[in-house]
């Protein structure tokens, strides 16, 4: 049986959403050294992110994330 | 003299130590001694720069040929693109921090013009004729601000090519609460862009048209426990003016196209492996009856103290556009249309490795991506264009601090 | 697996300890010279034996009638101390330190005599956190001849800041000991634990309890070390600031909290509170080890 790329993406929606739900613990301030870790940022690599957003911009209909979208390109 | 028992290792679990804090005194005690300053200690929550950092990469972009069961007329050959990026962080006094990026890019290659209904087999698309050369300029410069409690933000830029010239400004606001437990950002920006299309004359295209974009977006990110965080965005935007696409024959779209785009992100330190999980997920919607699903899975993995291996991976799956069809109907006359392959249902695949490492002030990094499209990939119906593009990508990036 | 790394220094009149795991030497160096300034800026700020210390400015105004401005620091001090002082019904006061003049081992010893009543009383007017001005940042001892001293909580203090300075910088798994004060601290998800010792105040050479501990602090309090012997009586050096005279009852207390600071509190509270201490301690609910004078071992640490 082959499993569809649909039935994929759903279970790992799913599986997200389960993770978030298991709980918000209270985190002590004098624990909260790995947050500050450069892996653990939301955005560790700035040219990495704005070279692929430029890219899946000019090649996809999407646009748009976590930031307002800056400037144009003639590329899309 | 008293009894001495014998030296028994006692293990005190972590949870005893940690108590159930079910005593009235001992919540007394520490919440006093959670308030001296020395137990809080400095987290970033954002601070200005303390360095002065500079970056830069190049990259090499390379679309796969077109499949020659497609071609009708034309080059096969798509784009070629080679990427140089800059960017300068620095701090200003004591409160501000200044980022300059610039980006020059050199493309070749040709792109689909128009599709026609094939005879005889597939070929269908029409490729833009003998290879094009251009190049592309960006500049952006951004001032930020860091408070008490947070930071703003003001960015201005620019971009120029043969055909295209952008001008942008934007601005951008976030706020800590709760012990710096959440953070609420927001912003706005706003583009004005120039389309000179070349060779206007020749191919009977428009010259000098318009179009402005207005971007805002919102943000909560929320610390969940002392190894993880989430963040959930929202962002609509706004273009007006022209949007067709000059270069391919028949193309004609709105005036205007509303997106918006909500993206989710939880990063995750797994403490055994050293390593932090990233998870994204974006849902997009617009008004040319577009929808799209992003997730995006990387693995951080450190590797001793001065090496780290991000494999990723990214899944993509649009619909298509309701004026989409895979064929031009140049009989529409005044209506809607076009053939644009992006335009169409489809998914994308991508696979990617970084790996990175700092050496003193030093920081090498080097990056490839395979970008593979299909419409078997897709999760929303509707049809797909032959001209989908499946690409690589390789980067070299340099960085130096001081 | 790299080694683990040592850095053994003298600060707060003691012999200190930082002991890091999981980096390179460079990286630890590195730290621990910046730990070491950070103890000794402590010191410096707060030692009662430095004359430029902010206790003993606050100290040389005593009853001269104006209140001495304190930082953010000294002003959460102060806070904790009274939550200390609140949570032991009036035992734990930092302003018991004018008591010492009646106090003088040496010469009782000497002359194998206690001190008279009435000098004790006399001294006691000049003792009482309750006595004590505090007004937004400052605070002022109204009567010449108050003292306040944070040496029962600064040196606990230390190694929390240390713990916190280190979680900050990514350290995966350290120590920290500060004259017999321990704190652990590490952002690794499950540390491998520390074998950590209580020393028997009867047999100063055999532990009294060996603690696996992975996170937290480890206090003891007590006279084990700090006690004379009158008339065929020992006498404690630990004073019950409202009677004036030393306590009894424990010659060692021993607790484990998530702070270093919260445990050497509680094992000084426990002391103080003499008999009683260990109820109390039973109460709070914070693992803990007692030993009495008599050498007898009870507590939640004990006969596991």
């Amino acid at each position: 049986m082959t499993i569809s790329i649909k039935t994929i993406v759903y279970i790992a929606l799913s599986a997200g959403f389960a993770m978030l739900v298991s709980g918000c613990q209270p985190v002590q301030a004098w624990e909260r050294g790995v947050l500050a870790k450069p892996e653990m940022a939301i955005d560790p690599d700035p040219l990495e992110t704005t070279l692929n957003n430029h890219i899946y911009f000019s090649k996809e209909a999407s646009n748009g994330g976590h930031s307002a979208t800056g400037g144009g390109c003639g590329c899309n | 003299m008293g009894t001495v028992p014998p030296a028994a290792v006692a293990a005190v679990t972590e949870q005893e130590s940690l108590n159930t804090m079910k005593s009235r005194s001992l919540l007394a005690l520490t919440a006093s001694a959670m308030a001296l300053p020395g137990l809080v200690p400095a987290v970033k929550a954002d601070t200005p720069p303390t360095d002065t950092s500079l970056s830069y990469r190049i990259s090499s972009y390379e679309e796969d040929d077109l499949p020659r069961e497609y071609l009708l007329a034309g080059s096969r050959e798509r784009y070629d693109i080679t990427i140089h990026q800059f960017q300068v962080v620095t701090p200003v006094g004591e409160n501000y921090g200044l980022t300059f990026n610039t980006s020059y890019e050199s493309m070749s290659g040709a792109s689909p013009w128009y599709a026609v209904a094939p005879f005889d087999g597939e070929q269908s698309i029409v490729m833009s004729g003998a290879t094009i050369h251009e190049e592309r300029r960006d500049y952006n410069l951004g001032l930020r601000r860091y408070l008490n409690n947070g930071s703003v933000g003001v960015n201005v830029g620019a971009s120029d090519e043969n055909d295209y010239e952008s001008w942008n400004g934007g601005i951008d606001m976030e706020r800590h609460f709760n012990n710096d437990l959440t953070t609420l950002a927001g912003g706005f920006s706003y583009s004005s862009d120039d389309i000179n299309p070349s060779d206007a004359a020749l191919f009977n295209r428009v010259t000098d048209e318009n179009k402005h974009t207005s971007s805002a977006f919102f943000s909560v990110s929320q610390i969940i426990d002392r190894n993880s965080l989430f963040q959930s965005s929202l962002n609509v935007t706004r273009h007006s003016g022209y949007l067709t696409d000059p270069y391919k024959l028949g193309d004609a779209r709105p005036d205007s196209r509303t997106q918006i785009a909500w993206s989710n992100a939880y990063r995750r330190y797994l403490t055994n492996l050293d390593a932090a999980l990233h998870l994204d997920a974006r849902l997009y919607d617009d008004n040319f009856g577009i929808n799209s699903l992003t997730l995006d899975v990387s693995w951080h993995q450190n590797v001793g103290d001065t090496w780290q291996v991000i494999p990723r991976i990214r899944y993509y799956s649009q619909s298509q556009a309701g004026f989409f069809t895979p064929v031009n109907d140049f009989s529409l006359g005044g209506v809607f249309n076009s053939s644009d392959y992006r335009l169409s249902a489809y998914g994308a695949l991508s696979g990617g490795l970084q790996v990175q490492t700092t050496l003193d002030d030093f920081t090498v990094s080097f990056a490839l991506e395979r970008y593979v499209t299909d419409d078997s990939y897709s999760l929303f119906g509707g049809e797909t264009s032959p001209a989908i593009v499946n690409f690589t990508r390789m980067s070299l990036g340099l960085g130096y601090r001081f | 697996m790299k080694d683990n790394f040592h850095y053994p220094f003298r600060a707060m009149g003691s012999p200190c300890e930082i002991i890091l795991r999981g980096h390179d030497e460079t990286f630890c160096r590195e730290l621990c010279t910046g730990f070491e300034s950070e103890v000794r800026r402590l010191e410096k700020a707060y030692s009662r034996f430095l004359p430029d210390s902010i206790t003993s400015t606050i100290n040389q105004a005593a009853g001269s009638g104006s209140p001495v401005n304190i930082d953010e620091e000294t002003l959460r001090l102060l806070d904790y101390a009274d939550t200390c002082y609140a949570q032991s019904n009036g035992l734990f006061d930092i302003t018991c330190g004018s008591l010492r003049s009646i106090w003088n081992y040496h010469d009782l010893a000497e002359k194998q005599c206690l001190p008279e009543q009435s000098d004790i009383d006399k001294v006691l007017d000049l003792v009482g956190w309750e006595k004590v001005e505090r007004t937004g940042n400052a605070v002022a001892l109204p009567l010449a001849g108050m003292e306040i001293d944070f040496g029962g909580i600064v040196k606990e203090y230390a190694a929390d800041c240390i713990a916190a300075l280190a979680e900050a910088a990514g350290v995966s798994s350290g120590m920290i000991e500060l004259g017999g004060d321990i704190r652990l601290f590490g952002v690794a998800g499950e540390p491998a634990p520390w074998s950590l010792g209580i020393r028997n105040p009867h047999h100063t050479d055999k532990p009294l309890a060996l603690l696996s501990l992975g996170r937290g602090g480890l206090a003891t309090s007590g006279d084990y070390e700090r006690y004379t012997v009158i008339n065929g009586q020992r006498f404690s050096h630990i004073l019950n600031p409202k009677t004036g005279w030393p306590v009894s009852g424990f010659s060692s207390v021993s607790v484990v909290a998530q702070q270093c600071i919260v445990a050497g509190s509680a094992a000084s509270i426990a002391v103080l509170m003499g008999k009683a201490g260990e109820g109390w301690l039973a109460e709070l609910g914070l693992p803990y080890l007692c030993v009495n004078e008599h050498g007898d071992i009870s507590g939640t640490l004990s006969a596991r």
